[in-house]
């Protein structure tokens, strides 16, 4: 990749600008000053260029990058105090995109539900759970690319990930008052 | 139907509405959000804007590790012809080869270093 000039790295920019705004946008749960954090991580990108030896693909840099500003920017508005998940944020995106549009207004409805309880328990979850699971599902990293971008052995990956997971199925469990009570033997 | 069937029932189905819980959970994660509305057409230009126009310099300290290690093997290949010729090697037929082979890559080494000398000036 090269990056020996300005307009080599406008083009890294536009290349990678997709996949560090839908990063961004899960890991903090908002369109909020997305803007800002996304030129913050190709700005940190930019400084961090000269001492990167290519031991790693620049995309798995660029995550690591995200993930941390990201971390960041949660930090700073659980301490303002602010909602953690605009639930209210306009959903036009979602909405927009039926891909079904023969099924019927009330299973969208409940089919848009879903998608919003998915969102609000995601952010519920620790930042580091959270990484993983948009790393690997959103981002279809493999488990190696996710323990260089987040300087983790592979073995807690995978533990992290499948606790992620499980902690998601239970909250949404509980939140839809399924309770499962298995019938003693 | 029994009661311990009647709970194999029971735990497959719990099983089942978990597993159908979790794909429909990461086929949510799995969707990726369309933000193109989100992105500004200029956001790369103006990122690139931002960098300053002197790129910090990254001094490289050059090593010698190679030409380090040339004069090291040569300075071993030295060791061991007095060695040889202190045991007298070079009588066996054997011993006349590794000889032969030793002088073979002192000469190589030495021709190496010659030319990279000789390109340096």
């Amino acid at each position: 990749m090269p990056v020996s000039s300005d307009l080599s790295f406008e083009q890294v920019v536009r290349e990678n600008q997709a996949m560090v705004f839908r990063t961004l946008y899960r890991l903090t749960g908002s369109r909020e000053h997305i803007e800002d954090l996304a030129q913050e991580v190709f700005l940190r990108l930019y400084k961090a260029l000269p001492n990167f030896r290519g031991e790693s693909l620049v995309t798995t840099y660029i995550y690591r990058i995200a993930v941390n500003v990201a971390q960041n920017e949660w930090k700073r508005r659980k301490r303002s105090d602010r909602p953690l998940v605009s639930i209210s944020e306009e959903t036009s995106a979602w909405e927009d995109r039926l891909e079904h549009p023969e099924r019927n207004a009330e299973q969208q409805m409940e089919e848009r539900e879903f998608r919003l309880k998915v969102e609000e328990q995601l952010q519920e979850l620790s930042a580091v759970e959270r990484s993983i699971l948009v790393l690997y599902h959103q981002e279809e990293r493999s488990y190696e690319q996710i323990a260089t971008a987040l300087n983790m052995p592979i073995g807690t990956i995978r533990t992290h990930l499948h606790r992620g997971r499980k902690k998601l199925r239970e909250r949404l469990q509980a939140s839809e008052g399924r309770a499962l009570c298995p019938m003693s033997r | 139907m029994s009661d311990e069937s009647i709970n194999l029932s029971v735990d497959d189905a719990v099983l089942e509405m978990e597993r159908v819980l979790d794909e429909r959970i990461v086929r949510e994660i799995e969707r990726q959000p369309d933000l193109a509305t989100s992105i500004p057409a200029d956001f790369a230009a103006r990122v690139a804007a931002q960098i300053p126009s002197k790129r910090p310099v990254a001094v490289v300290e050059t090593t010698h590790y190679g030409r380090t290690a040339m004069w090291a093997s040569l300075a071993a290949l030295l060791v061991a012809f007095v060695v040889a010729a202190v045991r007298g090697a070079g009588h066996s037929p054997i011993g006349a080869a590794i000889e032969m082979t030793l002088y073979m890559q002192f000469l190589a080494i030495a021709v190496w270093l010659g030319v990279r000398r000789w390109r340096a000036s």
